[in-house]
């Protein structure tokens, strides 16, 4: 029996009106309040039995007393079970939806056993842990450490992954661009840089997660301002944390929720830490929107330049190796502080005209051996 | 007018004043406080609901077609702006009309309101003269949550001889590793200067004026390790409120537009890069004339103005305006701005401005050269 983690719902105010009635706190920092949803999600907890996702990301879709439901969004992961109450059948299910195939799950100690019952056709990893020893509950909160990913994913090793953003309102097309990914070779994962739905409404984020069943592989990515229609944290419910790192093969990768054309001071903090793990490894860092447009009087960017600036001068110096942005409805590569920066804006929302690019989707070829990224760019239509 | 008058009027000016003809008060449809109220409601929608209401159907008409005209360019050009994707071959002039056309309806709905509230004389007029050379020192507060430099010095040095005007402003938080030089060089195609200032506006103070300008700007952030340097070129124009709505006295549009380019060099641990970026330059405001009034018995009269505006500029200390989902990113930064003479030489002018970040400064200013 399970029940689904509380969807946090918050009423929705024009920015400029709520910045001018409550004051500067308010238009600052418009993305604060998502930064501080990021470290609640993957953490969840009743009497019976608590989850800590420690390392990747991942959000709790729901939580029972035998059964605990993921939505990863990272390849790898490390949580942490916590059972005060062994349920009545022994054995607790894990599911992990928008999983790597062939993923692992394994204990840090063989306190319990795993088994694996495979990857089904949407997506979602399921895995049974147990039987658990009827004297844990008497022996008070046992602690279980879990690690899920595919093998040999920790070490440095070439790998194709691709990059998909903006689908907003064409989520009827977006089949088309699936089939295509699908029929690339040895592509790991889709990357995606937000700006999945028009709204951000329950209806339009549902659909888009069922729409990603049709693709082979898993989709991990930041949110968009179009995903801050409804409620600023109603997309964390559904697809996890704005601002994350992970490894994958050797190589890091970094999302940052630039959503509200800004980041906020918190990530800038935790952006430091990335950066120091991140020096030695090939590194990508993607958000939503760019934060200097490369045509410059459109702006599509952040609100304030020299916020952007700032920013680009941490990636530089912290030997960023790409960046990747959407929010611009079609293909721009450029140089930002002179790191090589691909807008890829080609999911299907309104297209930029007059640019000869439509529906795309950007394949790109990593090698941390050989520290090189190529990057070829696949059109659809 | 005395026969003696006119004739001085016309040794001055070189022609005959307009003969002022009684002009028939207006009937009004409705009591006070009727019109002020419908100036906000209806009058958000439908400008120029008060001052129908009080039988001024001419500047009724002429708000309503300044409203439709705003309107009209923010829909016409946010509706090309979607059909051409915001392609990058037009934005830049679809950018400046959309800012016009947003801006230009608040103008309106300001330029509505006072209509409405301010006396017929309104608060003042325009300043009797333009004064040779004016210089500030003050302070800025700034509070911009992405840096920690909060308090700055700010001084600037304005001189305006002829038509020519070369401006030079900075601000500094040296603790604090915060600096910014402004350098502006103008031009005045018409409108009041420091030569034809008082004699031009003795008869019929008229602040309107059009001017050509080239600025530069450098801004260092050292804690940050990046410098930016921008250049730009600026059409700049006001126009008293009268010459389009004759019985509104004592206000004023402001205006400007233009595109600058902007230069990033970063000077940080390994990386030694220059990014480089553009901007559209515009601004709306809608300005009151405080004071200035001539009489026999104030020989030297005092006064300034106050201007609530939209600036569409992205760099400087307010930069854009942060929103949290649609639209965040395009916006520049609301501001409003004060100064008063307290004498020909000396007064105080204050600047808030609410974007990215919210700014607040006072200075003290004085003048030099004032006929």
């Amino acid at each position: 029996m399970t029940r689904p983690v509380s969807l946090s719902a918050h009423s929705f105010a024009p920015g400029l009106w709520l910045c001018l009635l409550l004051g500067p706190s308010a238009c600052l920092r418009p993305s604060e309040e998502r930064a501080r949803e990021d470290l609640r999600v993957g953490q969840a907890e009743m009497s019976e039995l608590a989850v800590s996702v420690a390392e990747g990301a991942a959000v709790v879709r729901a939580l029972g007393v035998d059964a605990v439901e993921l939505w990863a969004s990272t390849p790898r992961l490390r949580f942490e079970l916590r059972v005060r109450e062994v349920p009545a059948g022994g054995s607790v299910a894990i599911d992990v939806r928008n999983c790597m195939p062939e993923s692992e799950l394994t204990l840090d100690d063989d306190a319990v056993a795993v088994e694996s019952l495979g990857r089904g056709p949407t997506g979602m990893c399921s895995f049974r842990l147990g039987p658990m020893p009827a004297d844990w509950t008497a022996a008070g909160e046992q602690r279980l450490g879990l690690r899920m990913e595919p093998p040999g994913t920790a070490s440095p090793r070439a790998f194709r992954f691709a990059v998909m953003s903006d689908v907003q309102e064409a989520i009827g097309r977006v089949q088309d661009i699936y089939r295509a990914i699908n029929r690339e070779p040895d592509i790991d994962f889709l990357l995606g840089a937000g700006d999945l739905t028009e709204q951000g409404t329950h209806a339009e984020l549902t659909r888009f997660q069922a729409e990603l069943e049709q693709l082979q592989i898993p989709y991990y990515t930041t949110l968009g301002n179009h995903e801050l229609g409804e409620a600023p944290t109603l997309y964390h419910s559904y697809f996890g944390r704005g601002n994350m790192s992970f490894d994958y093969r050797g190589m890091r990768f970094t999302l940052l929720d630039s959503a509200s054309a800004t980041i906020d001071p918190i990530v800038f903090g935790w952006l430091d830490g990335w950066l120091e793990q991140g020096a030695d490894q090939l590194h990508l860092v993607a958000m939503h929107v760019p934060p200097l447009d490369p045509v410059g009087v459109r702006n599509g960017a952040f609100a304030n330049r020299n916020e952007a600036a700032k920013l680009l001068g941490r990636l530089a110096a912290g030997d960023v190796d790409m960046t990747i942005y959407g929010h611009i409805h079609s293909y721009y590569h450029f140089e930002n502080a002179g790191i090589p920066a691909h807008v890829s804006g080609g999911g299907g929302a309104v297209p930029e005209r007059f640019d000869d690019m439509g529906r795309h989707f950007l394949v790109i070829d990593a090698d941390p051996l050989a520290g090189s990224l190529a990057v070829r760019v696949v059109r659809i239509d | 007018m005395p026969e003696e008058a006119a004739a001085q009027n016309i040794q001055e000016h070189g022609t005959a004043p307009p003969a002022v003809q009684p002009q028939p008060l207006p009937v009004r449809r409705a009591a006070s406080p009727w019109p002020e109220l419908a100036a906000v409601f209806p009058g958000v929608i439908v400008h120029g609901s008060g001052v129908w209401l009080e039988g001024r159907s001419k500047t009724a008409e002429r708000l309503l077609v300044l409203e439709g005209a705003t309107l009209g360019t923010a829909f016409l050009s946010g509706f090309l702006l979607f059909q051409t994707g915001a392609s990058r071959s037009f934005v830049g002039p679809l950018a400046l009309t959309s800012a016009a056309g947003v801006g230009g309806f608040g103008l309106s709905f300001a330029a509505n309101l006072y209509a409405t509230w301010a006396p017929p004389e309104g608060f003042g007029q325009p300043a009797h003269s333009v004064p040779l050379i004016e210089s500030q020192i003050g302070y800025l507060y700034v509070r911009d949550a992405q840096f920690a430099f909060r308090h700055l010095l700010t001084t600037s040095v304005d001189a305006r001889p002829g038509p020519w005007h070369v401006a030079f402003s900075s601000a500094h938080a040296p603790a604090q590793g915060n600096q910014r030089f402004d350098l502006e060089l103008g031009y005045r195609l018409f409108g009041p200067t420091s030569e034809r200032g008082s004699r031009a506006l003795a008869a019929t103070p008229d602040g309107s004026y059009l001017e050509l300008q080239t600025s530069g700007a450098r801004h260092r952030f050292d804690a940050d390790g990046f410098v930016s340097h921008v250049w730009g070129l600026e059409v700049l124009g006001r126009l008293d409120t009268r010459h389009y709505l004759p019985d509104v006295h004592g206000a004023f549009f402001q205006l400007g537009a233009g595109w600058a380019k902007q230069w990033f060099s970063f000077d940080l641990p390994g990386v030694d890069a220059t990014t480089d970026t553009s901007l559209v330059l515009a601004h709306l405001g809608f300005g009151v004339y405080v004071g200035n009034n001539t009489s026999t018995e104030n020989a030297a009269p005092t006064g300034g103005e106050v201007e609530l505006y939209y600036d569409h500029r992205h760099d400087g200390f307010a930069n854009g305006l942060k929103l949290r989902g649609l639209g965040s990113g395009p916006a520049g930064h609301l501001g409003l701005r004060g100064i008063y003479m307290f004498s020909p030489h000396w007064g105080l002018s204050a600047r808030s401005e609410v974007g990215s970040a919210l700014t607040i400064g006072l200075n003290a200013v004085i003048r030099a050269g004032v006929q």
